[in-house]
């Protein structure tokens, strides 16, 4: 004889699992999501974009990570392949690049990809959100610390950033900023490019360009620009905490958001598409209040803004 | 004195400058070649290093510790020294271990000479450093380290853009191992040794030999002008003035040559310009000579005139005084004469026997003496009355014989005469010149007084008859040669001094000359010059 409780367990089990099933049944879409490597920014993306897909009732299948090494990214690759998801969320230049290359009838999203222009990650099944915010907003949240300020200098690797100049540098005249550029081919040229500006900029807006920003050359602009009283302004809080004066960077855990939100339009598209390249429609405000107090400014109201970091 | 020319300077020089210029500017490009190899050595060094810093197989094996593993990438590094420079190579790992260490055979340095970086982990670069053996070897020794890559660039970049937390730190790399590798700068020296051989020499000696051939040309071009130049300057120096230098090259020389025809024909114009001024010169010097002559003629006949004026002023004095006191003095002496005549008949042996002799020889003597005055009287008297010559022609040689004759010449004395025949007949008063010749002969014979000779000569010469009568008498003291002409000028004793003066007179109204010539002790001369063709005047 079939105990009660037993019995009864049974039941409960089963009709979750009916539920579960039915629910199962209907909400069909699944996702992968392939991160680079494993750094904090990345997780942040897969937690936004987990809590948004389950909004969006979208179950991810996996996670990998490919921890930074190409050969492991073609071996997941081939067996996200094999797991056939409807939807693939790339984080990172890696992982983007290695599943455009092997991927092409699932739709990917890809997100925390620096210069994406410069990796041609563009596809019928390719949408992507881009690391730079718009000038617009980084002038507006560069303003709101410094005030209004005339010339704003930029040393940038045309190769690599180029394209981010050309884009920005009629929204900035529009701001009436003067933006004094200089030009470099190799991180060796930082410190020419350094002493030509100084004295001719009110602030230095360092962009995520590789040529310009090394563990060397990062050095040196920080304590140059200190030196000579001039504003660091950038778009990663990372440098903000080693000493920045300002960023306007992405929030992580919105990009992985916004992600979940583009895959979930992208699914209910009839056919296999794009939505393009999107900028992130969140961001956040990072300010090193050490470094504003050297330089004589005053972040009273700033300070009171809870959406904004402060460091240290 | 050794002469060097024009030529073998300028060759010398210009040889000396251009091999000059050689040496420096073959050692100049041999330093910048050869430091140019070397940078290119260095280089490769880099590049070589990197290649095996990049090598993934190098990074594999270095992880695994595995020396077979590396049998590959030095394989791979061998086939990109096309040079043949890798010397050695040497994999340390990072706990100091020596995995492998090798060099090539020809190296003759050991491979545990070759120093071992310490301290690798202070290594974060390519380290570049010279290293040389006690052989002699030389070696350019490049380190660098090798790290496990944790990812691509790309990751690595955004893991600095992002942020990391995780196993990876800041650097996110660990450090395997350094590679050390070795390259030889001997084919530096061999290619030295072959460029300077083969290219800087051979170059060299065509740049000097070109060059001297080259200042050959240009020095005969300059030399052999000056030479010719040189020809036509000493011509021209030995008075050859139509010389002309025939260069007509347009350049300085040929300017010298022209300008050195133009001063040549100058010159010329100004010699014969000089010569025509030195031609009037001399006929003007001439014309002042002459001039000259005349003026001391005339100077001396003014003197002469002078003389003969205050002479014929004196004369003129004289004969008036003369005149007066003859006249005065005449009548006495007569008286007296007559009066010692009567005393010497009144008182002659005849009319007193017994006189005393010295009476009567006091009235001789008064007798003497009185003769004596009156002939100083008649003598003044005939001084003050010369008259104008009755000139007729008379021959001279007879005027002289006539002369001659009248005078009382002591035994003692030579008489000479050398009277030239044929002698035109000059016109004069015969008994005047005849006076003349007396009173010289006279004088001549008076001045002998222990004996002489005489010597009484005619010729004709210029114009005039000359009559010189010369004696070897005691002559006449310089000083007073000039006065013996003047009246009452005497150097005899017992001589009135009016004697020469009356002659001198004489002759000057024959419009002739008389002089003197003496020497004292030697003799005296005197001349007379009587000009031949003066007519008959008639008588006075």
């Amino acid at each position: 004889m079939i105990n009660k409780n037993h019995k009864y367990t049974v039941f409960i089990i089963a009709l979750w699992t009916l539920l579960f099933s039915a629910y199962c049944a209907h909400a069909e879409e699944t996702a992968i999501v392939i991160k680079s490597q494993d750094l904090s920014a990345y997780n942040e993306v897969v937690k936004g974009f987990q809590e948004e897909c389950l909004k969006n009732n979208i179950t991810i299948k996996s996670i990998y990570d490919l921890n930074g090494k190409m050969k492991l990214g073609q071996k997941v690759v081939r067996k996200v392949k094999k797991e056939k998801p409807d939807i693939i969320l790339t984080i990172g230049v890696l992982a983007a690049t290695v599943a455009k290359d092997k991927i092409g009838n699932v739709p990917i999203v890809f997100c925390m990809v620096i210069n994406h222009e410069r990796f041609h990650l563009s596809a019928p099944n390719i949408t992507g959100i881009s690391t730079e915010i718009a000038i617009e907003d980084q002038l507006k949240g560069f303003q709101s610390v410094l005030g209004p300020f005339k010339n704003m200098g930029v040393i940038y690797d045309p190769s690599k950033t180029g394209s981010i100049i050309t884009n920005a540098e009629d929204k900035i005249k529009d701001a009436e900023i003067n933006l004094v550029k200089y030009q470099i081919s190799s991180s060796e040229e930082v410190s020419e490019a350094m002493k030509n500006l100084i004295g001719k900029i009110d602030a230095l807006w360092l962009l995520p360009d590789s040529t310009v920003v090394t563990r060397k050359s990062l050095d040196l602009i920080k304590s140059t620009t200190l030196e000579n009283m001039i504003p660091l302004l950038c778009t990663s809080d990372v440098f903000v905490k080693a000493g920045a004066l300002a960023a306007v960077s992405s929030d992580y855990n919105y990009v992985g958001r916004q992600a979940a939100g583009l895959a979930g339009k992208i699914l209910e598209l009839p056919d296999l598409s794009s939505l393009g390249i999107v900028n992130p429609d969140h961001f956040k405000l990072s300010i090193n209040t050490d470094t504003a107090e050297k330089l004589g400014l005053e972040l009273k109201v700033v300070q009171e803004d809870p959406k904004i970091n402060i460091y240290p | 004195m050794i002469k060097i020319g024009i030529r073998f300077k300028f060759i010398f020089f210009t040889s000396l400058l251009i091999a000059t210029i050689g040496i420096a500017s073959s050692w100049f490009f041999s330093t910048q070649t050869r430091s140019q190899l070397e940078e290119e050595l260095k280089k490769r060094g880099y590049s070589l290093i990197a290649q095996l810093a990049q090598d993934g197989e190098v990074k594999d094996s270095m992880s695994v510790a595995q020396k077979a593993f590396f049998e590959e990438p030095i394989r791979r590094l061998r086939n990109l020294d096309i040079e043949q420079e890798l010397a050695y190579w040497r994999v340390l790992l990072a706990q100091d271990d020596v995995l492998l260490e090798e060099k090539e055979k020809w190296i003759k340095t050991e491979i545990d000479k070759i120093p071992v970086h310490n301290n690798i982990e202070d290594i974060i670069g390519p380290v570049f450093s010279i290293f040389s053996a006690d052989n002699g070897e030389h070696f350019y020794d490049f380190a660098v380290p090798i790290y496990e890559k944790h990812t691509i660039t790309e990751e690595e970049f955004a893991t600095q853009i992002f942020g990391s937390e995780g196993e990876h730190n800041e650097i996110g790399e660990k450090l395997l191992g350094i590679v050390q590798i070795g390259l030889t700068p001997e084919r530096i020296n061999m290619k030295m040794q072959k460029i300077l051989w083969t290219n800087s020499i051979p170059l060299g000696i065509i740049i000097v030999l070109v060059g001297v051939g080259v200042s050959y040309f240009i020095a005969s071009s300059v030399v052999k002008p000056i030479e010719q130049l040189v020809k036509i300057t000493d011509k021209v120096a030995a008075g050859d003035l139509g010389q002309k230098v025939a260069i007509s090259s347009r350049d300085e020389i040929g300017l010298l040559a022209s300008q050195f025809n133009q001063m040549t024909k100058n010159l010329k114009q100004l010699i014969e310009e000089k010569e025509g001024v030195s031609e009037k010169l001399k006929h003007v010097n001439k014309e002042l000579s002459s001039i000259n002559i005349e003026l001391v003629q005339k100077h001396e006949q003014l003197n002469d005139a002078q003389e003969q004026l205050v002479r014929t002023e004196k004369l003129a004095a004289v004969g008036t005084l003369a005149s007066g006191v003859s006249h005065e003095l005449r009548n006495p002496l007569s008286a007296i004469k007559n009066a010692v005549f009567l005393l010497k008949r009144k008182l002659s042996k005849e009319a007193i026997p017994d006189i005393d002799e010295k009476i009567l020889q006091f009235l001789d003597i008064m007798d003497k003496e009185i003769d004596r005055c009156s002939k100083i009287i008649n003598d003044l008297l005939g001084f003050t009355r010369v008259t104008k010559p009755t000139r007729l022609s008379s021959d001279i040689n007879t005027v002289v014989k006539e002369a001659l004759s009248r005078v009382e010449i002591s035994k003692n004395i030579k008489v000479s005469k050398h009277l030239q025949s044929n002698l035109p007949k000059v016109m004069i008063d015969a008994n005047q010149i005849g006076q003349v010749l007396i009173n010289i002969i006279d004088n001549a014979c008076q001045a002998m007084v222990d004996g002489g000779k005489l010597k009484i000569s005619t010729n004709m010469a210029e114009g005039f008859i000359k009559v010189e009568v010369g004696d070897s008498g005691c002559g006449i003291p310089e000083k007073e040669i000039k006065k013996i002409f003047d009246p009452l000028f005497t150097t005899k004793p017992t001589g009135t001094g009016i004697g020469l003066a009356v002659c001198h007179g004489i002759i000057q109204k024959h419009n002739g000359v008389i002089d003197v010539k003496s020497q004292e002790g030697i003799g005296t001369v005197m001349f007379i010059k009587l000009p031949l063709g003066e007519k008959d005047a008639g008588p006075a």
